[in-house]
């Protein structure tokens, strides 16, 4: 058997530092590891001693991608733990918020990092030349979720207008309406989005897991819920720490979580598992058309699970912004605390999967914060995946085998996924 | 005429503080004015269908610092060999790169680039980019009107 070793540098970027390590000698797998020095730690001390209005602004600088989803967590365990209970109005806005960072996000992955390996494009750039019409509709779903979060919060990255108790910005009805109209014409990028992704084929390994995610009983849930597991138990937030066990595994570098099993996933897969009899109609006729069901074990199709809920959060947005109007938004004091001193948890979906953001605080000023962010807690569960799929593809061509690592990395839509492209792989005779 | 940068980072902030002075000159009404932030892919939409585009950027070229240049559209383009390799940190250059790729190539073209001295989180230009301002406006107007 080939002897195969997989390097991937320390990447020394924004969005996380990883290494990929994956070593077989003569047919035996050696070392198989995803090491991730993770932002957040910083981030924990960095808002001790903030005051309990600032905290969500500092946590949202933990992530460009997920400012809003970091900004929305922050949020609620301030109010969690400082006893506020915002208005119907204020969770609206932020739901809808929450989708467009879901959509925003998951456009990227799907469109920009996952379809040109599927079209067998070594980029998006081959891949504007070669279907045009693919990447424009990328850009204009991406450009849609961008406009949607700057009405309400000003900005997608590292939002303004959401404070604790509520926003400091609303937006006005000509807006909501021209949103609304622009969502109700992305109905045919969704269907082409699914049209495309149906063709496209994603390798098969199936690795059963526990997967972890929020859960409503009645709605398909990014903000907000009970953690729930696919092996059926479901846990109020405040509990988050029976479910992530977070702990140290030498020699990582990082932290690694697990719960009934040795690792659990989170992200789109997770929540379609755990929530797809909450999907709007539409999504779940997407989720039938793309070939994903309850039961899928395969984390190559966490892709697929994000083409779903593109159609969902799409469906989501229309209702959410008809109700606005309907109801008219009105500008409202942000809510503000019963107490100055407490502690609590804030919990939401963001694209890669659940975050958690636990605070305590005494006389309005943090003093220990702790954040539990998705990547984190894939980890576990990727190495497993790569442990139980390495052997299958070992006898592969080289190209095959460096691929189908990389492509497994992206699948997870780790922080460092970009950057999976720097994937080394030596061949020894 | 797209301006790009951060104006809470010292000079970087130059290309939107040069479009607010050529937003004044009456002369340049009809020009389609954009301040694209810190930029993104989506700028690639932003391109699309122009005859004459101006960009309007701070650029590290080892000048003295306020000095600038003009660049033209090949100059810009990114190695190929980094071509998106970090899409979470896509830039004007990517998102113009992206734009031909889609088969969007202006008549006209430049990117006035200007030398910063400054890029710290603070805000407000660093004297030697503010006096390389009302030079470059000039240029950049009469760019535009001798279209």
């Amino acid at each position: 058997m080939t002897d195969v070793s997989v390097n991937v540098h320390h990447v020394t970027r924004l969005e996380g530092h990883g290494n990929i390590v994956v070593d077989i000698r003569n047919g035996a797998l050696e070392n198989c590891r995803f090491d991730v020095v993770e932002a957040p730690r910083f981030f924990e001390v960095m808002l001790r001693g903030r005051s309990y209005l600032e905290a969500s602004h500092v946590a949202s600088r933990i992530c460009g991608i997920c400012a809003v989803g970091h900004a929305t967590a922050s949020l609620r365990a301030t109010e969690s733990a400082l006893g506020i209970e915002v208005s119907p109005q204020t969770t609206l806005l932020r739901e809808l918020n929450m989708l467009g960072e879901i959509l925003d996000s998951h456009v990227l992955h799907v469109y920009m990092l996952v379809a040109p390996d599927l079209l067998g494009q070594p980029s998006v750039l081959s891949l504007a030349k070669s279907a045009p019409d693919v990447v424009r509709r990328a850009l204009r779903l991406k450009q849609l979720a961008g406009d949607l979060c700057r009405a309400l919060c000003g900005r997608h990255t590292h939002p303004l207008g959401m404070t604790v108790g509520g926003f400091s910005m609303f937006p006005d009805s000509e807006e909501l309406e021209a949103l609304l109209g622009r969502f109700v014409n992305a109905r045919h990028d969704v269907d082409a989005t699914v049209e495309l992704f149906r063709k496209l084929t994603f390798p098969a390994f199936d690795r059963e897991t526990e997967y972890i995610a929020l859960w409503s009983p009645n709605r398909y849930t990014f903000l907000d819920g009970e953690i729930a597991s696919s092996l059926g138990e479901h846990w109020p937030l405040d509990r988050y720490l029976e479910v992530t066990n977070e702990r140290p595994v030498a020699p990582a570098t990082s932290k690694r979580t697990s719960h009934a099993r040795s690792s659990y996933m989170v992200g789109a897969l997770s929540r379609f598992k755990t929530s797809h009899a909450s999907l709007h109609p539409r999504a779940a006729a997407a989720a039938a058309d793309l070939g994903l069901t309850p039961d899928c074990c395969n984390p190559f199709f966490n892709t697929v699970a994000q083409v779903v809920e593109i159609a969902h959060a799409i469906e989501s947005a229309i209702e959410l912004l008809k109700s606005l109007l309907h109801s008219g938004v009105v500008p409202e004091e942000p809510v503000q605390p019963a107490r100055l001193s407490g502690s609590g948890v804030g919990a939401c979906e963001v694209p890669r999967g659940t975050l958690f953001h636990a605070y305590q605080y005494q006389d309005g000023r943090m003093q220990t914060a702790n954040c539990v962010v998705p990547t984190g807690q894939n980890i576990g569960n990727l190495e497993e995946d790569m442990r139980a799929f390495v052997p299958r593809i070992v006898e592969q061509p080289e190209d095959s085998v460096r691929l189908n690592l990389e492509m497994l990395a992206r699948a997870y839509d780790p922080c460092i996924s970009c950057a999976t492209h720097l994937v080394k792989v030596r061949f020894h005779p | 005429m797209l301006a790009v940068g951060n104006p809470y980072r010292g000079d970087d902030g130059i290309g939107p503080a040069l479009l607010e002075v050529l937003r004044g000159y009456s002369d340049l009404a009809d020009v389609d004015m954009l301040d694209g932030g810190t930029g993104g892919l989506e700028l690639a939409l932003v391109l699309e269908g122009r005859d004459h585009v101006i960009v309007l950027d701070a650029a590290d070229f080892a000048g003295e610092p306020g000095s600038w240049r003009r660049f033209t559209l090949e100059e810009l383009l990114p190695e190929s060999g980094e071509s998106l390799a970090t899409l979470h940190d896509a830039g004007v250059a990517h998102a113009i790169a992206l734009s031909l790729a889609l088969g969007q190539r202006p008549r006209k073209f430049s990117l006035y680039g200007i030398q910063p001295a400054c890029l710290e989180p603070v805000v407000g230009l660093s004297s030697e980019a503010k006096s390389a301002m009302l030079e470059v406006a000039c240029v950049v107007r009469d760019e535009l009107c001798s279209r």
